[in-house]
């Protein structure tokens, strides 16, 4: 460790106090949301660029485009809490004393964001819906397994941030909506700034690790990445919208081409950060793509 | 109707993990690999296909999922047999 990641992590301590908030208080929560107006863009929807889209009237679009943000919000706030019990498990080791001032900042901020979350899903979702997944013992050493959590935080924070950065100014979305993806984006940057610093570190504090348990590592966030993004197509949600035959639909939107580059758009930044990890020790992109971000909290 | 579920649960499988070869229906799939913990949210939506219905998140631990013959006891068969878990979610308790 030297003193540029501790430089690093203090200033990013800075950039949270500065940018501190009371997330009981940051949100004036209306009554209702408009139900006649998308909540994410159509084009953040699942069934975006297929037949399913091209058949749908506007009315049931925007019906999905409202199901699908509860859905998207539900597995944050899900997502927020595994991260927080990843977080916690490891933040007092001896590797990370550098980076846990800013990690203290990183929990309470990502229990905000739990907050805000849960509170736009019981408000307009009628709660947050259930999650379907279903955590199994890492069959991974432990420091491998450390390093894996912290690079499956880091993936599911790239996730969040890709809906965020283009739900945050969409004027076609309410008020409300712009101002959670703002809010979450604004402490997202230094988190994912922050993470990648952290996954390079675990990364060459490994110790003595066969290449066959990091090839497995490595196939292990792959497909971490493509199951989180599968998360989003959810049956329950075509059918609140009024879809006909929801798990048909589903299971449509899993094998169809246009998805499967939807998915792999929503995968971009992440693939490439993880690819500068394991070829250059370091998830900081060499090229000018995406730098803007990261270069926002040196 | 059980059998066909199996049938279909283990064609599943098979088609996601080729490398297995064979799963017996008393198998542990979380022990053998034949089922883990990324794949998890796909399989636990087909069963809900097959069995027409969402199953609740209580029922979703991994005694419930250990074995074929454990999924179809505990989701088709319509037995008292199902493990619960504690936890509800945040607006649904």
């Amino acid at each position: 460790m030297n003193m540029n990641a501790q430089q690093f992590a203090n200033k990013l301590s800075a950039r949270s106090q500065s940018l501190a908030y009371d997330v009981h208080k940051y949100f004036d929560w209306p009554d209702q949301l408009p139900t006649d107006a998308f909540w994410i863009g159509p084009e953040l929807t699942t069934v975006y660029g297929t037949e399913y889209c091209a058949r749908a009237s506007e009315t049931t679009l925007k019906r999905l485009s409202q199901a699908e943000t509860v859905n998207l919000f539900s597995i944050f706030a899900h997502g927020e809490s595994a991260l927080l019990q990843t977080l916690m498990k490891s933040w007092l080791r001896p590797e990370l004393a550098e980076f846990f001032r800013y990690l203290t900042h990183f929990a309470d901020e990502e229990t905000k964001h739990t907050c805000f979350f849960v509170e736009f899903c019981v408000r307009y979702g009628g709660g947050v819906l259930p999650s379907r997944t279903l955590t199994l013992p890492s069959t991974f050493p432990p420091d491998v397994e450390r390093m894996l959590g912290f690079l499956r935080i880091l993936v599911f924070e790239e996730i969040g941030d890709y809906f965020n950065v283009r739900a945050l100014d969409d004027q076609r979305l309410p008020e409300l909506v712009r101002r959670v993806h703002q809010r979450h984006h604004l402490d997202e940057v230094g988190h994912i700034a922050v993470g990648w610093r952290i996954a390079a570190h675990l990364l060459a504090s490994l110790g003595d690790v066969p290449q066959s348990t990091l090839e497995t590592a490595k196939r292990h966030i792959e497909s971490y990445m493509l199951s989180s993004v599968q998360g989003f197509y959810n049956p329950d949600m075509y059918r609140r919208a009024g879809f006909e035959d929801p798990f048909g639909v589903h299971a449509a939107l899993l094998e169809h081409p246009a998805r499967a580059a939807a998915n792999d758009a929503i995968l971009t930044r992440a693939r490439r950060r993880l690819h500068a990890l394991w070829t250059r020790g370091t998830g900081e992109e060499s090229g000018q793509e995406d730098k803007g971000e990261m270069n926002d909290v040196k | 109707m059980s059998n066909d579920v199996s049938t279909d649960i283990v064609s599943w499988l098979r088609a996601r993990k080729p490398e297995i070869e064979r799963i017996d229906l008393d198998q542990n799939l979380l022990e053998s690999g034949a089922l883990d913990s990324l794949q998890f949210v796909t399989f636990l939506l087909f069963v809900e296909q097959l069995r027409g219905e969402s199953i609740p998140q209580d029922l979703v631990v991994p005694e419930n999922f250990r074995s074929v013959n454990a999924i179809v006891s505990c989701f088709f068969a319509r037995t008292e047999g199902a493990r619960t878990s504690a936890t509800a979610d945040v607006g649904r308790m």
